[in-house]
């Protein structure tokens, strides 16, 4: 079964490439609108330590490390599951959701196979920059275990913020139109580029465990920063991880359940 | 079209129009302001933990109040200045009701800019003028900063009035590459993110490396946000503010005679597409 879906999601991506191959201009405009917008933070956080030794404690290349780290799980959900945007405000409004469900497979994996965002990989190109230039400035060390550690922290990164999205979008089946909130609830993730430590304590916690966000970034990137015990930083990312997806799953199940259908 | 400024009666409809529409779609209103209080709180806690790390307590003649009033004055200006004239258009041109606007006995440009001023009028007593209110208070009794002198605001709503002219004929000519862009979505992303660095708007232009800061302060940018908000704080001040209005003034009539000569040249592109 997953097989198949995997082959179905294939053939969504090649069509995707072959529309990319159509447009290469519009392809770079994308990939240069997110890969600009994030070069802007990272200037600002150059430029600052030009006067300034370290930020609550933070160097410049933890601070880039953490950076770089937030772009990874923000670009990959951004790549494989934008059109939750569009299922907020559009699929239900317009009456697609019933396409969807006449198609033998899953309706979920449909909603998420209709588009593969390639403006996303601006995002993940600077993350990758930075990345590449922080790590060897830190002198982090390189093993299996970490490097493992890694792969599952943004994985889970990915989890929660297209759970995130999931919730906020599935709220569609009730209100039709539920893009203002899932915009509102995303614009929460600019705050995980930089430590939680430099916001006002309600914050820091809202972004911990109504919306985490921090555990998108800032909480996993500090324990390959030698900061914060394994339990909370490794552990409660994949935790947070799971209670996201669970939650987001629950609700857009229970959606389903309320959805009665355009009507003709 | 830009011959005929006609007169208040024929165009304040179309700002009135602007305005009944914005209240009819609060949700669109609310995000936007939800959306720049989070973008501020992040600029904000950032600078102040800057501060708080600095060993000095003035950095690049900014002190912790003085950049917090930056940041949300950028802010303001923001929210007074853009007025997002480059998605009507690009969607008017895009769908073909430019053919339509151009056919009516008023000028496209002038309409344009009276919908504009309409959503400034908005942003302005909705949004500006309260939170202004209330960053005055904030400043006032809890940091015991005095009020900003009367000059100062007068110098600044004249700058800001330039600012709103170069920012409305920056993005009016920059909409014109819907003829030629198809995903102007992508590209008005690309447009946003280096407008924002640089106005200033995202870091002071203090803050840019020096030769560096000195050379933008000359470009139309820094006149859309960077020069009002320094004339506010008084960070320019006397001949310098004098010299930033010059140059603001210099831009807008350069911007002025490039968006008649392009409009020209893309009227005739449409008439071309249109058959």
């Amino acid at each position: 079964m997953l097989k198949y879906y995997l082959s179905m999601y294939k053939d969504f991506v090649l069509q995707y490439w072959k529309t990319l191959l159509a447009s290469k201009l519009n392809f770079f405009l994308g990939l240069g609108a997110f890969l600009v917008t994030q070069a802007g933070g990272i200037l600002f956080l150059v430029f600052v330590f030009q006067a300034i030794p370290n930020l609550n404690g933070w160097t410049l290349d933890q601070l880039l490390f953490i950076y770089g780290f937030a772009q990874l799980p923000r670009g990959l959900d951004h790549l494989f599951a934008d059109y939750l945007w569009l299922f907020s405000n559009v699929t239900i409004v317009h009456g697609e959701y019933d396409r969807y469900l006449l198609r033998p497979l899953s309706p979920l994996f449909q909603v998420i196979a209709e588009r593969f965002q390639g403006d996303a990989l601006g995002e993940i190109i600077v993350g990758i920059i930075i990345l590449c230039i922080s790590i060897p400035r830190l002198a982090l060390p390189f093993s299996l275990l970490n490097i493992f550690l890694f792969l599952v922290t943004v994985l889970a990164g990915t989890v929660i913020y297209t759970s995130i999205k999931l919730f906020f979008a599935s709220l569609a089946f009730w209100m039709k139109d539920s893009f203002p909130l899932l915009n509102i609830a995303y614009m929460f993730g600019d705050f995980a580029k930089y430590p939680e430590t430099i916001y006002i304590r309600p914050v820091s916690f809202f972004l911990s465990f109504i919306l985490p966000f921090s555990f998108t970034a800032f909480i996993p990137a500090s324990w390959f920063l030698g900061r914060g015990s394994f339990a909370w930083t490794i552990g409660g990312t994949v935790i947070a991880a799971g209670a996201s997806a669970a939650i987001a799953l629950f609700t857009w199940k229970a959606g389903q359940k309320v959805y009665d259908g355009a009507g003709n | 079209m830009i011959e005929r400024f006609s007169s208040f009666s024929v165009y304040w409809p179309f700002a009135a129009g602007v305005m009944q529409r914005r209240f009819a779609y609060k949700m669109n209103f609310f995000l936007r302001i939800v959306g720049g209080l989070i973008q501020v709180f992040i600029q904000a806690s950032l600078w102040d933990a800057i501060f708080r790390s600095s060993a000095v307590p003035v950095m690049r003649g900014f002190d912790r109040a003085g950049i917090l009033v930056y940041v949300v004055m950028a802010w303001f200006t923001g929210q007074l200045v853009n007025t997002g004239v480059e998605w009507t258009v690009s969607s008017e041109i895009r769908q073909g009701q430019i053919a339509v606007n151009l056919i009516r006995p008023i000028s496209f440009f002038s309409r344009l800019l009276a919908e504009s001023a309409g959503n400034i009028i908005i942003n302005f007593l909705s949004v500006v003028l309260p939170a202004w209110i209330a960053l005055q208070a904030l400043l006032v009794f809890a940091l015991g900063a005095p009020l900003p002198g009367l000059d100062h605001i007068a110098l600044y709503l004249l700058s800001l009035i330039l600012a709103f002219a170069l920012s409305f004929l920056f993005n009016f000519l920059f909409s014109l590459t819907t003829f030629w862009v198809t995903y102007f979505w992508g590209f008005a992303m690309l447009k946003a993110a280096l407008v924002r660095l640089l106005t200033g708007e995202l870091i002071p232009l203090a803050f840019f490396p020096s030769g560096w800061g000195r050379f933008l302060s000359f470009l139309p940018f820094a006149g859309m946000n960077a020069t009002p908000v320094s004339i506010y704080l008084g960070t320019l001040g006397g001949l310098d503010a004098l010299q930033a209005l010059g140059i603001q003034a210099l831009w807008v009539v350069l911007l002025f005679a490039t968006v008649r000569w392009a409009w020209g040249k893309a009227i005739v592109h449409l008439t071309v597409m249109g058959g």
